[in-house]
């Protein structure tokens, strides 16, 4: 949500707006992040996010983050511990855009302290190359790893990643791909998808549609409309984290 | 709520309407890897949602072993798929000789021309024999179109959908689809604007991009006879496809033209084949 530099017509900004769409295509609950914690910084971002999510208790907050060492953002576990005080239970991050690495000797710190928490972390298939996501899921196998966006086209890739990891989810918005649902389910499980829409950039009726008429069982649809996520967000900062 | 959304939400097959895809594909893909392409498994993805007809051309570039490929799925489901000859205009030599194979001998009723992958732009003479073809026999023509100005692909020069005014002008029997409307947003404004000035032009749904308010916005600008649901099965799914369709904020007469009746008419088709 939030305003863009260069909307296209239709895109909607306001939580009340996407609260309204997300009721049209039948949907309850939805993990949020603000437009301006992408194009301007994510520390407004987030904090513009907090302030308009609120009266919304459907949309969850989801933050934007950055390493600490340029101090924009409080040192990692200091960031995490107000992220479980301010109720936020995921974050993105945009190291292509942001311009840092997602390697261990530039975020190691960041993602331990993600780790330690359970918090699931967010990665747009654009913003990370695919041998950087297998590292980090392998150098952090606690951290919940969700790949945002994957296009059909990466289809060989998802395969790949999801054989290779047992903490990496892939998210429906863009995995378009013919029977995507049914075989990805069949190999791997319904638990390592996570339903999503890509609202409000693309309409969410479609993306109920793939799930909803998806020949796999009635629960294993209710994992990946909802259950796998819901499973995820209760998760973070649970008691029964165990610290690394 | 109108009755298509109702459907959706129930999550039944659309079985009181007839679906007629413009716009798949039949065989293996080599750029990345398609679950479930054989004909039963493809054949199954379309009962469950309940889509009667699509018109499906080769994955590959070289003809005519593809085409031979999709006339045997045209053979052994006469009812579920009708068949796309795929040219390619780098050779010229044979694009008139086996169009007229396809057609006579193995029953297509459609021209599938490629100008991205060609890298021959979509008004190069050498696509001649395509339109006239079309234009002798009222077949359409189906192209991939695209274009964009926020990213840089050379290739876009050769498919971008304002490219069609030549032909569209010289052949106003010919009947073309414009595959993808232009896809990205960009596209999709050039694809309504030379549709807007040649009534022998249709603009095809498929396109990943699932924007908001495309439907609506093609239906009112050209009128709904003139839109075709297309999914580019089975490299999208054709349920999300579908679904651009039946949520979009346009009557329900007008999603009976968009999903089936306009391309059972271009085709030649009886509406109501299987329903």
């Amino acid at each position: 949500m939030g305003k863009l530099a260069v909307p296209l017509p239709g895109y909607i900004e306001s939580a009340e707006e996407l609260a309204g769409i997300m009721r049209q295509a039948g949907i309850d609950q939805a993990l949020v992040f603000h437009a301006e914690s992408k194009e301007y910084h994510p520390a407004v971002g987030n904090r513009r996010l907090q302030d308009e999510l609120r009266g919304f208790p459907n949309l969850h907050a989801c933050w934007c983050v950055l390493p600490g060492q340029t101090k924009e953002m409080p040192p990692a576990r200091e960031l995490v511990e107000i992220m479980r005080q301010s109720g936020v239970r995921a974050a993105r991050v945009y190291p292509n855009t942001h311009n840092w690495s997602l390697s261990e000797w530039s975020c190691g710190d960041l993602l331990s302290a993600l780790e330690e928490q359970a918090v699931p972390l967010f990665i747009d298939f654009e913003e990370a190359s695919c041998d950087a996501l297998h590292s980090l899921c392998r150098n952090h196998p606690r951290l919940p790893v969700v790949l945002a966006g994957a296009p059909f086209r990466l289809s060989r890739m998802v395969y790949a990643l999801l054989a290779g990891t047992s903490n990496l989810y892939i998210d429906t918005s863009q995995f378009q791909l013919h029977c995507g649902i049914e075989d990805l389910t069949l190999e791997f499980g319904a638990e390592r998808l996570l339903f999503g829409t890509f609202t409000p950039h693309f309409s969410p009726g479609p993306s109920v549609m793939a799930v909803k008429y998806a020949r796999i069982s009635d629960e294993e649809k209710g994992m990946i409309a909802g259950g796998n996520l819901r499973r995820l967000l209760d998760s973070a900062f649970s008691p029964g984290v165990q610290r690394s | 709520m109108d009755s298509f959304v109702k459907t959706a939400r129930e999550g039944k097959p659309f079985s009181d309407v007839f679906i007629f895809d413009c716009h798949g594909h039949f065989g293996i893909c080599s750029g990345f890897h398609i679950p479930q392409t054989s004909d039963s498994g493809f054949v199954a993805a379309l009962d469950r949602v309940g889509i009667d007809l699509v018109a499906v051309s080769t994955f590959g570039n070289i003809t005519p072993a593809g085409n031979d490929v999709v006339g045997q799925a045209v053979t052994a489901h006469p009812d579920r798929f009708v068949g796309y000859a795929r040219v390619n205009a780098n050779y010229p030599e044979i694009m008139e000789g086996e169009l007229t194979r396809c057609f006579d001998e193995l029953g297509f009723k459609g021209i599938k021309i490629h100008p991205y992958c060609d890298q021959i732009s979509l008004d190069d003479p050498r696509y001649r024999p395509v339109w006239e073809f079309s234009a002798a026999r009222n077949a359409p023509v189906l192209i991939h179109t695209w274009n964009s100005v926020r990213y840089v692909d050379p290739l876009l020069k050769f498919c971008h959908p304002l490219l069609i005014r030549g032909p569209a002008e010289e052949y106003p029997d010919a009947v073309i689809i414009l595959g993808h409307s232009g896809g990205e947003y960009d596209g999709i404004l050039e694809a309504i604007e030379v549709a807007k000035a040649f009534p022998n032009v249709y603009l095809d749904t498929a396109s990943s991009r699932l924007y908001p308010g495309v439907i609506k916005m093609m239906v009112e600008e050209l009128g709904a006879e003139r839109v075709l649901y297309g999914s580019d099965v089975p490299f999208l799914s054709a349920v999300t496809q579908l679904g651009k369709i039946i949520y979009a904020d346009i009557a329900e007469s007008d999603k009976e033209m968009v999903l089936g009746g306009n391309a059972a008419r271009l085709f030649g088709m009886h509406e109501g084949l299987r329903k």
